[in-house]
């Protein structure tokens, strides 16, 4: 397959995130849609890494990989936090000011 | 010492009466927090410590000018002030043979006036802080003198004129000494506009022709160039002497500063000061020597000037206002010479003027010293008996400036009458007779003084009388150095016609180029030397009729005296046709539109933009995730968009 | 793409298909739960594109790190919080949050469909095989900072999500 069409299937995917994270009001929606985004970067990585011959390309992408984990991981904590307080992950209940 | 070590030791000269002010003045503050007064002894010698090597240092460099050759400098340069392109000015001093006589007579009659102040000053509790402004005032006079540029000059120029300010307005609790302050400052002020309009020319015409700088050597080299504008910037330094030297129309300043204690009186108002205008001038000299008409301007000022303030002086009262108007008449005539052209013959002026004014207002501070404050010669009279050596030493300056000989003022005043009648033709002759004229006004008006306050009979009540005593010895030493002064100068100035060589004016010859005057024609500057002499005499004579002959006795003047008394309101005039309409447009119109509309309008309404536009983005923050998540991604959208427009249309 | 599709082609595009549609299952769940799995085949998915990518170290450590530990600790959460109240709530998705969302979506796409025109992306020969051994080559000599410093943001990650969720004693 062309690098376009990898090319392709990265955008769709990065705009299926994008689309998931601003339309779902759950917070774990959110946030799958946040590594769905995160994957289709990755995706976008290792093609130039074969098209242009080179491995960083992929090392780089493994490096991604680990900072999704770790931003997961806070980003969980943080839910956790927020249902203790509002018994609910709908991100409309996070609003404090007005509304 | 040989010359370029004693080159490294110029800086002494304006410095060191800086630090004494500073030491002293630092003194002054510190006790000021304790509430304690620094000894007395301790800030007197500290003060005089620093005049004194002054004047040691000065005697040196005049020693070392006189064994060089004719045109040598001592220069030292401090450090490199401004330096910015094409332009630069140093913080240099230099010394030829012109500053080497002002620096002899500014340090010698400034530490003599310091000795006196110990005394005369002795129960002020302003001590410390008077001698510290004292000896600012003695360095900026000697950085005006010393300074190799126009800018340093300046420098010192303003100097002065703060410590003038400083030093009139010294007993700044009584408000009309604080206005009369006030009143110096801000008439000096608009001759100093001028002055600084005259550096500008010179400064923009010299760079039209290649880098320029400032140096008195550099524009007396260049003044060929100068030469189109030369009126213009003549006129415009003039002006600048206008207001420092007290000339008509700038002289108001002058009596009004007699409110000062009286050693200010002799030291800034008298010798030092007001003299610097004539010494700019001097200074300049190869820029008036280009333009022939800015020397009539400057001439007719000065004898206009010296008619005028005789004219005021023999009817006023107080002591120290008849010397404040006899100054202006002095400056007149100075101006008179160097318009003329004669620079010798006007510095030699300032040189005997500088000691017997001295003399004089020392010896009338020591009058009111006894007579606690009494300032009327109304209420004087027959002092001679009572204070014998101030009545001596007063006399003896009263004869110099009258101008009889042998006394020095004789030999200054004609010299300055012979140059005057020996240029320009009628116009020369013209303002000869006037300054004759003069010349017989000033002994009239001076004979007044000194018949009407010494000798006659006394007007204070007896109990009072009896109580006058004589100064202490710090300040009768002053008053005799200063009157031996008075005595023997005028015969550096001897002039050949008398057998003498005239000593001071050769010496500054080399400075100024030789002003020819016809050498050989000796019947006739007999002659007007006899006339001076008589005009002399016929003023002292008319004085003596009128009152030491009858008793005397405080009359109303009527006439031409009593527009007299009031100084012919010129101060009343300059109030009614410029500051009032002033003051005015200030308030209404400065004030109310400018400041308040225009420019507190801007201001606020600047901060009323800030906090209308911080509320309108204020309005971004809805607090909802929502609205957050579609800034996100907006942003990274907008990101995107214009990252590939970058990519496809590269700039 | 011309008639001479091989296999490895064959194969991509059955992976990107899957990848693509786990991801618009995800979307259209109504529990959690439901997305979470979704996205799981999503990844798979991802990992088999790696492969044809000449990347396998990547695609082993997709399924690893992304579908093994990240969405196995989301599951976690997910049991953790009760979703049933979550679920019966019908989501209020404003007219406005819509029109946003595709214009975001259509402007990005729009860009793709741009940059595609002017054929700018380059496609070069297959290079080196993204193995274990070559991987780990390029890790520990060019990137060993870099390697280092992420395993400090791990750290980091880690004492901070405990540090947030700890509580204190409860008074019983």
């Amino acid at each position: 397959m062309g690098t376009n069409a990898y090319v392709g299937l990265s955008i769709v995917i990065f705009f299926i995130g994008v689309f998931g994270m601003l339309t779902r009001r759950s917070a774990f929606f959110f946030l799958m849609s946040i590594e769905l985004m995160l994957n289709a970067a990755n995706l976008l990585w290792v093609v130039f890494a074969k098209s242009n011959g080179n491995l960083d390309g992929q090392v780089y992408a493994f490096f991604i990989m680990a900072l999704a984990a770790a931003e997961a991981c806070v980003g969980l904590a943080i839910i956790v936090l927020f249902y203790r307080k509002r018994r609910s992950v709908n991100l409309d209940d996070a609003a404090e000011m007005g509304k | 010492m040989d010359r370029t070590a004693l080159e490294n030791f110029l800086w002494i000269i304006p410095i060191a009466p800086l630090i004494g002010a500073m030491v002293v003045g630092f003194l002054c503050a510190l006790s000021n927090k304790r509430g304690v007064f620094p000894p007395r002894a301790l800030v007197g010698v500290l003060a005089c410590v620093g005049p004194l090597a002054s004047f040691v240092v000065s005697v040196l460099v005049f020693l070392s000018l006189g064994k060089s050759a004719e045109a040598s400098t001592l220069h030292q340069k401090l450090y490199s002030w401004m330096a910015c392109g094409a332009f630069s000015i140093d913080f240099s001093f230099e010394a030829d043979r012109l500053t080497a006589i002002m620096l002899l007579f500014v340090t010698f009659v400034g530490t003599i006036i310091h000795c006196y102040s110990i005394g005369y000053m002795g129960h002020d509790k302003g001590y410390a802080r008077f001698f510290s402004y004292l000896n600012l005032f003695l360095s900026s006079m000697l950085i005006l003198v010393l300074g190799s540029n126009l800018v340093l000059m300046f420098l010192g120029w303003e100097g002065v004129g703060l410590c003038s300010y400083l030093l009139i307005a010294f007993w700044f609790d009584d408000e009309a000494k604080a206005a009369a302050g006030k009143k110096a400052f801000i008439v000096n002020r608009i001759g100093d506009f001028g002055f600084v309009l005259g550096i500008f020319l010179i400064f923009t015409t010299l760079l039209k022709q290649g880098p320029a700088s400032l140096e008195f050597s550099f524009l007396a080299a260049h003044a060929n160039i100068l030469a189109p504008v030369a009126l213009t910037a003549s006129l415009l330094l003039f002006m600048g002497a206008v207001g420092k030297s007290a000339q008509i129309p700038l002289y108001v300043w002058l009596p009004d500063a007699m409110a000062g204690p009286t050693p200010v009186s002799a030291l800034i108002h008298a010798a030092t000061m007001v003299t610097a205008g004539v010494f700019m001038v001097a200074r300049m000299h190869f820029l008036f020597d280009l333009s022939p008409f800015a020397g009539k301007v400057v001439a007719l000022v000065g004898i206009t000037t010296a008619l005028l303030a005789a004219f005021i002086g023999f009817a006023q009262n107080d002591i120290k206002k008849i010397l404040a108007y006899s100054t202006v008449s002095q400056l007149g005539f100075m101006f008179l010479a160097v318009g003329a052209g004669a620079y010798g013959a006007g510095i030699f002026h300032v040189f005997t003027h500088a000691f017997f004014k001295a003399c004089l207002f020392l010896g009338a501070g020591s009058v009111i010293h006894a007579l606690h404050e009494e300032q009327d010669i109304r209420r004087m009279g027959g002092l001679l008996k009572k204070l014998p050596i101030t009545g001596a030493t007063f006399l003896i300056a009263w004869l110099a400036i009258c101008g009889i000989p042998p006394f020095a003022g004789f030999f200054s005043k004609d010299e300055i009458l012979w140059s005057v009648f020996n240029t320009w033709g009628l116009y020369g002759k013209v303002l000869w007779a006037l300054g004759l004229f003069g010349a017989g006004l000033t002994a009239f008006y001076m004979s007044r003084l000194v018949f009407i306050t010494f000798f006659g009979k006394n007007r204070l009540p007896s109990d009072q009388h009896d109580k006058i005593h004589e100064s202490p010895l710090m300040m009768t030493i002053p008053l005799m150095v200063l009157a031996l002064g008075s005595l023997t100068i005028g015969f550096l100035g001897l002039p050949a016609t008398l057998g003498g060589t005239n000593v001071f004016g050769t010496w500054l010859a080399p400075v100024f180029g030789a002003h020819e005057l016809p050498s050989e024609e000796h019947s006739m500057e007999y002659a007007l030397m006899a006339l001076s002499v008589f005009a002399a005499a016929l003023g002292i004579g008319a004085a003596y009729l009128k009152y030491l002959r009858k008793p005397f006795a405080p009359s109303k003047p009527h006439g031409i005296a009593a527009f007299a008394v009031g100084a012919f309101f010129v101060d009343e005039l300059y109030a009614r046709v410029l500051i009032n309409p002033l003051a005015a447009i200030s308030r209404s119109f400065l004030f109310r539109v400018i400041d308040v509309a225009i420019i507190d309008g801007a201001i606020n309404g600047l901060a009323a933009l800030a906090l209308r536009a911080g509320g309108a983005v204020r309005l971004l923050q809805t607090g909802s995730v929502r609205t957050y998540v579609y800034y996100l991604g907006g942003g990274a959208v907008v990101l995107m968009v214009v990252i590939f427009v970058g990519w496809r249309w590269p700039l | 793409m011309g008639m001479n599709i091989s296999a490895a082609a064959i194969i991509g595009m059955l992976f990107g298909a899957i990848a693509v549609a786990g991801a618009l299952v995800m979307l259209t769940r109504k529990t959690a739960l439901g997305g979470a799995i979704s996205l799981v085949v999503c990844f798979l998915a991802f990992s088999g594109l790696y492969v044809t990518l000449d990347a396998p170290f990547v695609a082993i450590m997709q399924v690893i790190v992304y579908a093994g530990a990240i969405m196995m600790l989301i599951v976690f959460v997910i049991m953790t919080v009760d979703t049933r109240a979550e679920a019966l709530r019908r989501e209020r998705t404003t007219v406005i949050g819509a029109v946003v969302a595709i214009i975001i979506v259509g402007a990005g796409i729009a860009v793709y469909i741009l940059a595609l025109h002017d054929n700018a992306i380059i496609t070069r020969g297959a290079g080196i095989v993204g193995t274990i051994a070559n991987i780990g080559l390029r890790l520990f000599t060019r990137h060993a900072l870099n390697f280092e410093m992420l395993s400090l943001l791990l750290l980091v990650a880690l004492v901070g999500a405990l540090v947030l969720v700890k509580q204190g004693k409860k008074k019983t």
